[in-house]
């Protein structure tokens, strides 16, 4: 059952990257073409047509782009952030600890949807924005996490070694601290990924999210505002929420197995 | 410390024959332990030395059947007229316990921290007894205390607000709770400092002579054994290549090996022995010792077998590679005393 | 002889918290000196600070009180070159040998950092690779494996050579030998009898083993629960 969930989450996180990817070669049509619109599944079409006439199977396979890339770029920038203020408040403790520590507090708390509500109400909102916008928000837990391994590694002889062999804080940082810490990134970055996509399509669906870029989050908003739920057309928005549950569920099952690998890995030592 | 072991003439309480172990790696088949032989007499204490590597643990885990599922194991574990390794592991966990009991080597791994100290020693007479949780509690301190652990606010802590030597008696109190009629120690005194050591072994050795349980002391520490063992097995490289009375073992060791092993001790000047540890994967052919050997002979490229050399220094019967499974020598009309000794080596 | 290394009453106090500070004494007016070619015995109950005074003795602490003398100069006070020569000529060797290497390096990149760390150039690496192996008595096969697949006594040589390159002349040693197999430790302790023998190394031995101190130190200093130099007399 086990090894079923690690190869579950790993073929659907990969599936959906080759739809992001491939989106041109896959998809039916461009989903910018319109056709006549409200259609039902059909031969032609599918997914049947949306409001302005455009093929939601294309909608879905380029949409996927979007929220991907919001998804990555926020968690990219929040492991970045975090891993950096977590390694060295871990590593140098003392007074660098209690200020990076006090900023992290600060962070966090800072509550961050209304944020990125109020901002994007006053900014003219961009996907760019909000992914930035995520991560510098987010990379407060990513950073406690780091901190603790840090600590716990930072006291192992091999760092001592370092010290005393007079290698640069540096160099301990990057090449004894920072692969020993890699295990307990990895989920976040995964978690983050997840977690993005689904403010991303929270943002969407309250109407601050950019219209004129196609993401699953904007589909359901558009569903929404232009009569798919009213008059029951499930495919509109059932297809998008599908795949962002979908996704979701892939990082986590991957979250799962990568953890289940690094116990396997420390009972062998 | 425990001299006044006579021996029996009755039946050992545990009888390994021929127990062989291998893992299949990566790197190819590890044989851990081959042909190993030993037997233990009920009330004995029979220590398994050996440096780290040479298989010793991995003897105890097999005959507990606590071995990961990439290891096979082939041989025999009779115990109480059955043999342990052909049980199912649900009979394997009634006697887990409550007829052998292992303990471990690092105490602060093997308990869990959230529990307090009390409630973990006394959770095996109350799973596997019924007897209500108070009563098991109160148990518990009791033989806690008889391992010097007093005082009854000392039972409401957790284990990490213990020390390593005090964890280690949290362990064995919880291990002899059952009254196992076997202990199996794996390293007790690893973790610990010296000092402690001695005390914690000594508590263990009083309330053992109490219960009359045998022990299975597996260490590394020749010392140790020495002091609190009747019989010592020594083990090289997977194969057991000499067994004797303690006594004997120190004042007159038969086999090469165990004669550069005490050479090491700080009392003959740290000594060490020439060359390296061989790989477990492509163990030397012939005489596992043969190379780093001083007494290197050209005979020592076959596999000596076993050899049985009575108190009055006769040799009489062995067993070769076939185990000690089937070719049981006749031994019908010696007495098998507790001064027999077992070399395996061409010298014999 | 010269005096290498030598620590003039040192002390060190740890304080904790931010506004009732809480001190804990650990070492306490602590005078020794180390020569060369002479080992220096350190004993003392848990917790008497053996650790922290090898560290303050390696320049990796801060002593409270008291200063510490290389080659005559307090080391606080050395800068730039002086301060290089001084950490790179007194290397300190620690007590968990499964620790002392970084579990996610092969021993290769673990010794090619240090040989980089020195600026050897690369083409060199690998004659220097064997031949400090050889100086630990470790065969060249070793060097594609991983710490957790060594046993604790070559992860400690090899700790050890580290150490080594940088050729120093003082050594710190942590209780090299108490996680040790007994054949394990004589095999070290013949190794480094013979590298002090061949080169000179002035050492400060730490350890809780009498015996292990007998037989290689020239000189005793016991430190008792204060941390405080004992006056216990030491038979060598």
């Amino acid at each position: 059952m086990k090894i079923n969930q690690s190869r579950l989450g790993c073929a659907l996180f990969l599936s959906f990257l080759l739809m992001a990817v491939f989106s041109q070669a896959l998809s039916p049509y461009d989903p910018w073409m319109r056709f006549q619109p409200y259609l039902s599944p059909g031969r032609e079409h599918l997914l049947g047509t949306n409001d302005m006439g455009n093929d939601i199977i294309s909608e879905i396979i380029y949409g996927s782009r979007v929220s991907l890339l919001v998804g990555f770029g926020a968690a990219i920038m929040a492991v970045l952030i975090g891993t950096a203020v977590g390694l060295a408040a871990g590593y140098y403790r003392g007074m660098a600890d209690e200020i990076l520590m006090g900023l992290t507090d600060i962070f966090l708390m800072i509550p961050q949807i209304p944020l990125i509500i109020v901002l994007a109400a006053f900014l003219r909102p961009s996907f760019w924005m909000v992914s930035l916008l995520m991560g510098a928000l987010w990379w407060t837990s990513t950073a406690r996490v780091v901190r603790s391994k840090t600590l716990q590694v930072r006291e192992m002889g091999f760092v001592q070694a370092s010290q005393s062999l007079g290698f640069s804080d540096r160099h301990i940082m990057l090449t004894d601290v920072l692969p020993n810490t890699l295990h307990v990134i990895m989920p976040k970055f995964l978690l983050s990924i997840a977690s993005a996509m689904i403010a991303e399509a929270s943002i969407s669906f309250l109407g601050l999210g950019d219209c004129t870029m196609k993401s699953w989050g904007m589909m359901i908003s558009f569903a929404f505002s232009r009569g798919g739920f009213i008059n029951g057309y499930w495919w509109w928005y059932m297809a998008p929420g599908l795949c962002i549950t979908l996704f979701v569920l892939s990082t986590v099952l991957m979250g799962f197995a990568l953890e289940e690998q690094e116990e396997a890995t420390m009972r062998l030592q | 410390m425990s001299r006044d072991y006579q021996g029996t003439n009755g039946e050992p309480i545990l009888k390994i024959k021929g127990l062989s172990v291998s893992f299949e790696t990566a790197l190819g088949s590890v044989r851990a332990a081959e042909d190993v032989c030993f037997e233990l007499g009920e009330g004995e204490t029979l220590a398994l030395v050996g440096e780290t590597g040479c298989g010793k643990s991995v003897v105890a885990s097999a005959i507990m059947r606590l071995l990961p599922p990439n290891a096979s194991v082939r041989g025999r574990a009779v115990y109480a007229g059955r043999d342990l390794l052909r049980l199912s592991e649900r009979q394997m966990a009634d006697i887990r316990g409550s007829e052998i009991s292992i303990i471990f080597q690092n105490p602060s791994l093997a308990l869990n921290p959230i529990i307090p100290v009390a409630e973990q020693i006394g959770e095996m007479l109350h799973m596997r007894k019924g007897i209500p949780l108070g009563r098991s509690i109160q148990m518990a301190w009791e033989m806690a205390s008889r391992l010097g652990l007093s005082g009854i606010e000392k039972m409401k802590m957790f284990p990490f607000q213990f020390s390593g030597g005090m964890n280690q008696r949290v362990m064995i109190a919880t291990s002899l709770m059952l009254s196992p009629r076997i202990i199996i120690a794996d390293e007790p005194s690893k973790a610990l400092d010296a000092s402690t050591a001695r005390e914690v072994m000594a508590e263990l050795m009083r309330i053992k002579r109490q219960t009359g349980a045998a022990l299975l002391l597996i260490t590394h520490d020749i010392g140790l054994a020495k002091e609190i063992s009747d019989r010592v097995a020594v083990m090289y490289c997977g194969q057991i290549v000499e067994t004797a009375s303690s006594r004997d073992i120190f004042s007159r060791p038969l086999h090469p090996y165990t004669e550069a092993l005490l050479s090491c001790l700080p009392e003959r000047g740290f000594q060490s022995i020439p060359g390296v540890t061989p790989s477990m994967i492509h163990p030397p052919e012939g005489c596992r010792f043969s190379p780093r050997c001083l007494l290197r002979r050209e005979r020592c490229n076959t596999r000596p077998e076993m050899v049985r050399i009575s108190s009055n220094g006769e040799s009489y019967g062995s067993y070769g590679s076939g185990g000690c499974n089937g070719n049981e020598y006749d031994t019908g009309s010696i007495d098998r005393s507790v001064n027999d000794r077992e070399v395996r080596c061409w010298l014999y | 002889m010269l005096a290498v290394l030598r620590a003039e009453e040192v002390g060190k106090t740890y304080y904790s918290g931010l506004i009732f500070r809480k001190r804990q004494r650990i070492l306490e007016g602590v005078t020794l000196q180390m020569e060369e070619g002479r080992t220096v015995g350190l004993m003392g109950v848990s917790g008497s600070g053996k650790t922290t005074l090898g560290k303050i003795m390696a320049g990796l602490e801060r002593p409270t009180s008291g200063r510490v003398l290389y080659s005559g100069k307090e080391i606080w006070s050395m800068q730039g070159r002086e301060m290089l020569a001084f950490r790179r000529q007194v290397q300190m060797v620690f007590q968990d040998p499964e620790g002392s290497l970084n579990p996610r390096k092969s021993i290769k990149s673990s010794i090619h950092e240090v040989l980089s760390l020195l600026k050897v150039p690369a083409k060199k690496w690998q004659e220097r690779t064997a031949e400090i192996l050889e100086m630990v008595g470790l065969s060249e096969e070793i060097v594609c494996r991983y710490p957790a697949q060594i046993s604790g006594g070559q992860c400690q040589r090899v700790a050890l050579g580290r150490a080594l390159l940088l050729r120093p002349r003082v050594l710190i040693l942590d209780e090299p030998t108490s996680a040790l197999d007994i054949s394990v430790q004589a095999q070290m302790l013949g190794l480094l009898k013979k590298l002090q023998r061949d080169t000179g190394l002035a050492y400060l031995l730490i350890s809780h083993q009498p015996e292990v101190i007998r037989f290689m130190a020239d000189e005793t200093i016991v430190l008792n629960a204060r941390g405080e130099r004992s006056n216990q007399k030491w038979e060598n």
